[in-house]
């Protein structure tokens, strides 16, 4: 095999293939990509693409490594992450949208999970995090980010676990057994809510003068936005 | 084509032992060739509920260290045709075996049964990892209390970590009228944690103690909601479907009446 084509960048449709040779060592073909990167970069500057590793299982560490490098030494913005299997989904806006408005919801890198956590399973994420499942009693939720699940908040969270005091935690259903943001811990109340009757709704949690409050989501959320 | 299914829950005490002698009674009752391994070396139980307790020569950790043939080791039960049981050693403990020799154990009964039921111990260590390997599908066994739930939904985590997914639920002892009064968790609550598939929900029932005393699976007894309750469970094992039990009271004629046409009650 030509040198050359151990690493091939593809235009698709739907964005960019990388198509990878399964003959070299990672750290060999690492520096490969590195170099065909920075050749390329030219080319890449400031487009909005999905990405689609193809041709070589990569674990999820080296898929990162990956695209650390592409978004490192090219000026890529990456917005969608599929793996070889087509299935994972993985966004990471890597450069932020320009729009000023916006860029207090900075958020860094966004993680998808899919599923319930259930009791002893924990979830460490060092951006942003949404769970599309439950998160059940007994499983641990740890974002530096924010945390938004899309489903019911029964077990524990912990957002901006780095100290972070700017982020929030946001559910369909919000009966955690403990909720902590940065450095607050607040737990639910000891007596039981009348539960369930009524059905949920959408509540956020957030940090406003050193406590952390808990709204129902419907618009009027002031506190959060000043 | 054989199956060998793992019976498990986390939590002791909820009935793993007596629902794997009645599922397996049942099956060999539907002629089915069915053998139960129970893995729970050190504390065995499944051959006192199956009472067979007084015809245990060798056992699993024999079979595994090569001491015997699997055959050697395995119990007919003669009161039912096609069902044997492989008991566990009770002067060992769980790190007699590994994985690997589970693994290999299930793929040579696999040869010769329609069914392998594993009888899982309690706990998350050596035994619960053993108890899995050679499973082709679990069934999780839990109670109304959330303790019983929490430990349910654990090893549901476990099990899907360990590629076995999709496993079944069954509710055990549960009490209709509690239920009705609101003090106990109801099938609803249940289901809404731990959102898997429900295989059966079975009555606490006197009969069960009164059986697992006597060594007679309650699933024989023809007049026992219990029994009843197993012999649904087996038939969905086979792959029928059976609607669920009504445990909450009996029904008034209206109710009946109404539920027929559709009204709900």
């Amino acid at each position: 095999m030509n040198h050359d084509n151990y690493v091939i960048f593809k235009g698709t449709k739907d964005g960019l293939m990388i198509l990878l040779s399964e003959e070299l060592d990672f750290t060999t073909l690492k520096k490969h990509f590195e170099k065909k990167v920075i050749d390329a970069s030219r080319f890449f500057h400031g487009a909005k693409v999905a990405l689609t590793f193809q041709g070589r299982r990569l674990s999820e560490e080296e898929q990162q490594e990956l695209i650390e490098i592409l978004s490192e030494k090219s000026k890529l913005d990456i917005s969608f992450v599929y793996d070889s299997e087509d299935r994972k989904i993985e966004m990471s806006s890597v450069k932020s949208n320009t729009e000023a408005n916006l860029e207090q919801w900075e958020e860094g890198r966004v993680g998808f999970y899919k599923g319930t956590i259930r009791s002893g399973q924990q979830i460490e994420f060092s951006g942003s995090v949404v769970i599309v499942g439950d998160v059940n009693p007994g499983g641990q939720v740890i974002a530096e980010g924010s945390i938004i699940v899309l489903g019911g908040l029964k077990g524990m969270v912990h957002a901006g676990s780095k100290g972070n005091q700017a982020v929030f935690v946001a559910a369909l259903s919000m009966t955690p057994m403990q909720l902590r943001i940065g450095n607050i811990i607040s737990r639910s109340p000891d007596e039981e809510q009348n539960k369930s009757s009524s059905t949920p709704i959408a509540q956020i949690a957030y940090i406003h003068q050193e406590r952390i409050c808990i709204e129902p989501m419907d618009g009027k959320m002031k506190n959060l936005f000043f | 084509m054989s199956e060998v299914i793992v019976i498990t829950s986390g939590k002791g005490g909820v009935g793993k032992t007596t629902t794997t002698a009645n599922l397996g009674t049942g099956l060999a009752l539907e002629g089915k060739r069915v053998a139960l391994i129970d893995a729970d070396i050190g504390l065995r139980n499944l051959d006192v509920v199956m009472g067979l307790e007084n015809r245990i020569v060798y056992d699993l950790v024999d079979v595994v260290e090569g001491h015997c043939r699997v055959k050697q080791a395995l119990i007919k039960d003669k009161r039912y045709s096609g069902m044997f049981l492989l008991p566990a050693a009770q002067t060992r403990d769980k790190n007699a075996i590994n994985p690997e020799q589970m693994q290999k154990l299930c793929d040579t009964l696999k040869e010769d049964f329609d069914y392998i039921l594993i009888d899982c111990p309690a706990g998350i260590e050596q035994g619960f990892k053993n108890a899995i390997a050679g499973a082709d599908r679990a069934v999780v066994v839990t109670t109304p209390e959330v303790s019983a739930v929490r430990d349910a939904d654990r090893i549901i985590g476990l099990l899907e970590a360990s590629e076995l997914r999709n496993p079944k639920l069954i509710v055990n002892r549960v009490k209709g009228d509690m239920v009705k009064r609101g003090d106990m968790m109801a099938i609803e609550d249940v289901m809404e944690i731990l959102a898997v598939d429900i295989i059966g929900v079975v009555p606490d029932d006197d009969h069960i103690v009164i059986s697992t005393n006597r060594g007679e699976p309650v699933v024989t007894d023809l007049h026992s909601l219990a029994g009843q309750a197993y012999r649904n469970i087996t038939k969905r094992i086979m792959g029928e479907e059976v609607p669920l039990l009504n445990l909450e009271g009996d029904q008034g004629f209206m109710q009946r009446l109404k539920k027929l046409f559709g009204l709900g009650v």
